[in-house]
């Protein structure tokens, strides 16, 4: 598969290590990695959000709490760590409790789907693009379960029109992932991005620039991000989903939208521009003349540093959205994803079946 | 009918880029306990009573919107908790006994501090 | 013992005092002065503060800004103890630390909020500058850095309230056997 498989598999040879260990430890690897990965991304995402945003405000973010701000999320996340768990009199005990678990975990789970490398991919199946939708799914209910099971009638109005937001937009979001699988003819994630890696010419946001901007738009209105953002800033107004939780139970939801964003975030880059495949062509890492074991690692790590720039690119933009634009009410966030977005993305499979025909012809 | 697209489109792409030279420009804010703003001559700030200039006569306490913030029984003694330092004490005193400094900083943990006494 | 629980003391009260939370509560003119220590020109977000949370079961600080009347007061204390624990109470502008300007005799105002819940800093000044303000949060910082979590549990005795709302009428009554009808207080 790749050069760190090859490498644990002989060492695990020469030690004569039972199979059932090999494949168990090979998984328990992969998972430490993910788990390392998503906790430092979250916990950089949430300084960077607030000293980026002040970057547009012409202020000064956090900047007491370490050298330049950086321990303020740590600090954040031991306070909330140490807070008092409150239980309110009217609630539904089992669903107030599964919500902020079933906000979080399939957060985590589709973080395994995405290839980082060529050698690095920790889950491959040949239907990753379909089972990352699928799972991405159940974030939905949580909120739902969340309104619903506070003792809160202004809480079950904020949690139903989250889920209203949120399914509404899922539609144009999985006719997009159509259009994509037309033009690749699969759904493994790996082969639609080694098909991607001639030059920059070969990514799929050129013939499908329509298909990137309704599944970017429609990605912001999954994740609950302005200009769409009614649920979170309902707990302005009256009481938004989440306004009975506090403690850890709040982290839950308030840390998994900034891994949701980065996640989505990364899975535009891999559908749309190439993945870890380098705009050039080549790598930068095989132009050195090294020998193959360290030129392999050297690869490894151009392709990662890859995928984070692009996907970087895409949260600053995403987070400039969100220093632009006011918020739009319910009724127009579902006026505009299925008045305009819905027939689009049906009109965008269209246009990308003939240029597939008419490649194939020509 | 793509016209009506354009226009909508123009003016949002002209927001961001607005918000992206706002970025750039001089940051405005100002480091609080480093640095602090240069106040004008008149600024009402903690009051203060010079004892020798004072014959108890009373004026402050008339003058005063508030009846129980200053007391002259025994002891002179102002009760900064409720001054709304609107500056009548100050400035119908006959012998300037009472003046404003510049000071706000005046947060404490209980309230007896806050009761200002002669032998400050 | 004390000894030994001092790294951990410090580790607490280090992520506490650097992340407060306020909660919206502006009801008069002080509101004005804490929103300008929210923008750009005095930022609180430099010492941690930087989202007001709307829920006041999220939040951690009350900065009771502006006038408290004897209709807001049973809200008030509602708000207070919907609050989760390590809690703490900022009475900024001289209405709230002890009925301000309307001291005189008037028919509708409580003479201080420390009438209804317990206050930690008094901030007087009418109104007091945003500067002013985030002075108090560092004196309040300062005051955290000193607790201990020996004393929790009188810290937390310290925060019950003696009132209680009557059922069905917006007054607020003693939490004793003898039940006091007063109109307000």
């Amino acid at each position: 598969m790749s050069i760190f498989y090859l490498i644990y598999i002989e060492f695990m040879i020469r030690i004569n290590a039972p199979h059932w260990l090999i494949f168990a430890l090979w998984h328990l690897i992969s998972f430490i990695f993910i788990a390392i990965l998503l906790v430092i991304t979250v916990i950089i995402l949430v300084l960077f959000e607030r000293k980026y945003l002040a970057f547009y405000t012409r202020r000064k973010g956090p900047n007491r709490v370490g050298t330049y701000g950086c321990l303020q999320t740590i600090a954040d996340a031991i306070k909330l760590l140490f807070k008092e768990n409150i239980e309110p009199k009217n609630i539904d005990k089992m669903i107030y409790y599964t919500a902020p678990l079933l906000v979080f975990s399939p957060i985590m789970t589709v973080w395994f789907l995405i290839p980082f490398t060529s050698g690095i991919i920790p889950f491959d199946s040949s239907c990753s693009l379909l089972l990352f939708m699928a799972i991405l799914s159940i974030p939905i209910l949580a909120t739902l379960f969340a309104g619903f099971s506070s003792g809160n009638k202004y809480s079950l109005i904020g949690g139903l029109r989250a889920c209203t937001q949120a399914i509404s937009s899922e539609i144009p979001l999985f006719l997009c992932l159509i259009s994509i699988s037309i033009l690749s003819g699969s759904m493994n994630l790996d082969s639609i991005v080694k098909m991607q890696n001639d030059s920059i010419f070969q990514w799929y946001i050129f013939p499908n620039i329509l298909g990137f901007i309704i599944f970017f738009i429609s990605a912001l209105i999954v994740m609950n991000r302005t200009p769409f953002d009614l649920p979170e800033a309902e707990s302005e107004l009256t009481a938004g989903y989440h306004s009975e939780y506090s403690g850890m139970k709040f982290a839950m939801f308030f840390l998994g939208e900034y891994a949701l964003t980065f996640i989505l975030s990364a899975f535009i880059a891999t559908l749309f521009l190439g993945g870890y495949n380098s705009p050039m062509g080549f790598y930068i890492s095989d132009l050195l003349n090294l020998p193959i074991i360290f030129q392999e690692f050297l690869k490894n790590i151009e392709q990662f540093i890859w995928l984070m720039l692009k996907t970087g690119i895409l949260i600053l933009i995403i987070m400039w959205i969100r220093a632009s634009y006011p918020r739009l009410t319910t009724e127009k966030t579902l006026i505009f994803s299925w008045y305009i977005l819905t027939p689009l993305a049906i009109f965008n499979i269209f246009i990308m079946a003939i240029y597939k025909l008419l490649r194939s012809i020509l | 009918m793509i016209k009506s697209f354009i226009l909508p489109i123009k003016e949002l792409i002209k927001g961001l880029y607005t918000v992206f030279k706002n970025g750039f420009k001089k940051r405005v804010t100002l480091e609080y306990p480093e640095k602090k703003k240069l106040l004008n001559n008149n600024f009402r700030g903690k009051i203060n009573y010079i004892k020798e200039n004072c014959i108890k006569c009373g004026i402050c306490q008339n003058v005063c919107p508030l009846i129980s913030c200053i007391k002259i029984d025994t002891d002179f003694s102002i009760d900064l908790s409720q001054c709304i330092f609107c500056g009548n004490c100050v400035e119908n005193c006959p012998k300037n006994a009472l003046y404003f400094t510049k000071e706000y900083e005046l947060a404490v943990n209980n309230k007896e501090k806050l009761i200002l006494k002669e032998d400050n | 013992m004390h000894i030994i629980l001092s790294t951990i003391d410090n580790i607490y009260n280090w992520a506490r005092s650097n992340s407060l939370w306020p909660l919206t509560f502006a009801t008069s003119c002080c509101g004005i002065e804490m929103m300008s220590a929210t923008a750009s020109n005095f930022d609180i977000a430099r010492f941690g503060s930087e989202v007001f949370r709307a829920s006041p079961r999220q939040a951690d600080l009350l900065i009771i800004a502006g006038t408290i009347t004897h209709k807001m007061a049973p809200i008030l204390l509602r708000l207070y103890e919907q609050m989760a624990e390590p809690k703490y109470v900022i009475a900024m502008g001289a209405c709230s630390c002890s009925g301000g300007m309307f001291k005189n005799d008037s028919y509708s105002v409580v003479y201080g909020a420390d009438k209804i819940i317990p206050v930690d800093i008094y901030l007087p000044m009418c109104p007091p500058k945003p500067e002013a303000l985030i002075d108090a949060i560092k004196k309040l910082q300062h005051k955290i850095k000193q607790e201990s979590l020996i004393n929790r549990d009188a810290y937390i005795r310290s925060h019950k309230t003696n009132l209680q709302q009557k059922d069905d009428l917006d007054i607020l009554t003693l939490k004793e056997d003898i039940q006091i009808f007063k109109m307000g207080l």
